[in-house]
């Protein structure tokens, strides 16, 4: 009895293996791999602040028209996934 | 007694002395670790400016303990039996059981990022933020999920880049991402991938339409590709700081995270106790049965192995003290565990196990992660309509089941389906096979031999009776 559909369980395999060879094709041991995690902050900082004003944005804009104070859902003690099944 | 059970007890024995027993799966962090003394847990701070230890940095850390994101804590001063690395001593609230990212459900694995991202954005309005952003920081604690790493935190003026960005993606986004869109076991991979499913492999396994989602492009492909290029280029470029701000990338993934719904799969257990073959009245009688067990002889800690959507667990959760609600189904665990939540049982820890393939010791030297019969000792295991499934399903016989069960040296609670039950029938017809040593006599025979059958209850109405059996001592 196998939890994963026979499509996806070949998949996996495939990947799996295929990123085995990438593993071994390129001995850079010395270099740490969060560097390129860094310089691709560097590159999407602009497009994360652009981003982030028009989340604000759009935010202010709502309670421009709503006239409504809006309510903060990311309320920590809640946990989400409950919160939406609360709603439901 | 297993080798493994002799050692498991051997440093349960151990850790209830007065000598100190560093954490096995502790040494990533340089600035502290966890050991075990007189049979309680300390976390060691080695390094002196460990945020914990800083007055100005102590209302972050409040706050966090209050907003129910941090696992609660207490300093404790360090006498000449501890660590002679350590500079001081905190001792975290004792968690009833450490689990693992392969052993949650999607909405657990759900809550962790975003308790871990919630964590951050609490820390960068307090001068700090995280250091790392793995999984196993995370732990499920009552019925939510809790930050347990005290010395993840590091000064921060907020700006990017966030360090843990790399990791969060492998730990949270990318089997997350792969749940939604593909396929909801997927945490799975965490058994073979320790920190996290690599970038890599999360391209390779994801649908090209996933990629018109503008998140998954960003945080997935994109990084990626930058990824594999610094590492083509094999340069190491300093750290630059931007102008941008770390709480703008994290409100962003979080709302990111926030908005991912596991993918729609009909699994074979999600809708079981809709499906059952017997009446309502014999359902009812059941819980009785299984209640007045629990109720008469008291059990500290319970497995409840199929445990399905939970309903038995909670059933026997008011006469103990920790139930582990183990099923190999994601979505039955995932309902179990939203409906823990809705109803505030804080007791019953719903856990994805596969009793053919449970959670093995992995990490280095095979006992950084240990197995879940290391990490917890049941004194009364529950199976209940999972005995047949074994059985027929799997062809394991009764003799090496009750071999199993009695290395846990507890009672057990178990629930036998005769053959001529119409879901046995089906199971045998659906196999092709008879399975003709799948009967009454054959398993009380090969029971009896490592149990006491101390009763025997049949439900009226049906082919089924439940069991409490006691250990016979070797």
């Amino acid at each position: 009895m196998s939890l994963l559909t026979p499509n996806f369980k070949h998949r996996l395999l495939l990947v799996v293996g295929a990123s085995a060879l990438f593993y071994c094709g390129t001995a850079h041991a010395y270099i740490d791999p969060g560097i390129g995690s860094i310089l691709f902050q560097s590159a999407i900082a602009g497009l994360i602040t652009l981003l982030a004003f028009w989340q604000r944005l759009k935010v202010m804009i709502r309670q421009f028209f709503s006239k409504k104070t809006t309510v903060d859902d990311s309320d920590p003690k809640e946990s989400p996934s409950v919160a939406h099944e609360d709603k439901d | 007694m297993t080798p493994t059970q002799k050692s498991r007890q051997a440093w349960r024995m151990k850790t209830r002395t007065s000598h100190i027993l560093r954490d096995r799966g502790s040494f990533r962090d340089p600035d502290g670790y966890i050991f075990q003394k007189g049979g309680e847990t300390f976390r060691s701070i080695v390094n002196p400016n460990s945020p914990i230890l800083q007055t100005k940095y102590q209302a972050f850390f409040q706050a966090a303990v209050e907003e129910q994101l941090l696992l609660d804590y207490r300093k404790v001063p360090k006498t000449d039996a501890d660590p002679a690395d350590a500079i001081a001593l905190i001792k975290p609230i004792s968690l009833p059981i450490v689990t693992y990212p392969y052993e949650w459900s999607f909405s657990q694995l759900k809550d962790a990022a975003l308790v871990t991202l919630e964590l951050n954005l609490l820390a960068l309005s307090h001068g700090l933020t995280l250091k790392d952003a793995t999984a196993f920081n995370v732990q499920l604690y009552g019925n939510r999920m809790t930050f347990i790493d005290h010395l993840s935190f590091e000064p921060s003026d907020g700006r990017m880049p966030w360090r843990p960005y790399s990791q969060f993606c492998r730990h949270f986004l990318s089997p997350l991402v792969i749940s939604s869109y593909l396929d909801i076991h997927i945490n799975r991979l965490f058994r073979v991938y320790i920190d996290g499913i690599p970038e890599q492999v999360t391209v390779a396994l994801l649908p090209l339409r996933s990629f018109l989602n503008p998140t998954i492009f960003l945080h997935i492909f994109l990084h990626t590709f930058f990824i594999k290029k610094s590492f083509r280029a094999g340069t190491s470029t300093p750290i630059k700081q931007t102008g941008a701000h770390q709480a703008d990338l994290l409100s962003q993934l979080k709302a990111a995270t926030s908005s991912l719904e596991p993918a729609k799969q009909t699994s074979t257990w999600s809708n079981y106790y809709e499906n059952t073959n017997y009446n309502e009245l014999a359902f009812r009688e059941k819980i009785n049965v299984v209640a007045n067990i629990f109720s008469n002889e008291r059990f500290s800690v319970v497995w409840d192995i199929g445990a399905n959507d939970g309903t038995f667990s909670r059933v026997v959760a008011p006469f103990s003290d920790l139930v582990l609600s183990l099923d190999l189904d994601h979505n039955a665990t995932d309902g179990n565990y939203i409906e823990n939540r809705r109803l505030g049982h804080t007791s019953v820890y719903p856990l994805v196990f596969d009793i053919t393939n449970p959670s093995p010791g992995i990490g280095f030297a095979n006992s950084e992660r240990s197995s879940l019969n290391w990490r917890s000792s049941p004194d009364a295991i529950l199976l209940l309509a999972l005995l047949h499934h074994l059985c027929i399903s799997h062809n394991l016989p009764f003799s090496h089941l009750a071999e199993y069960f009695h290395s846990f040296d507890c009672a057990v609670v178990v629930e036998f389906v005769d053959r001529e039950d119409s879901q046995v029938r089906r199971l045998c017809d659906s196999k092709g096979e008879l399975a003709d040593w799948y009967t009454r006599e054959e398993f009380e025979r090969c029971f009896a031999q490592r149990f006491r059958i101390t009763s025997r209850v049949d439900l009226s109405d049906s082919c089924r009776s439940i069991y409490l059996l006691h250990p016979i001592q070797n």
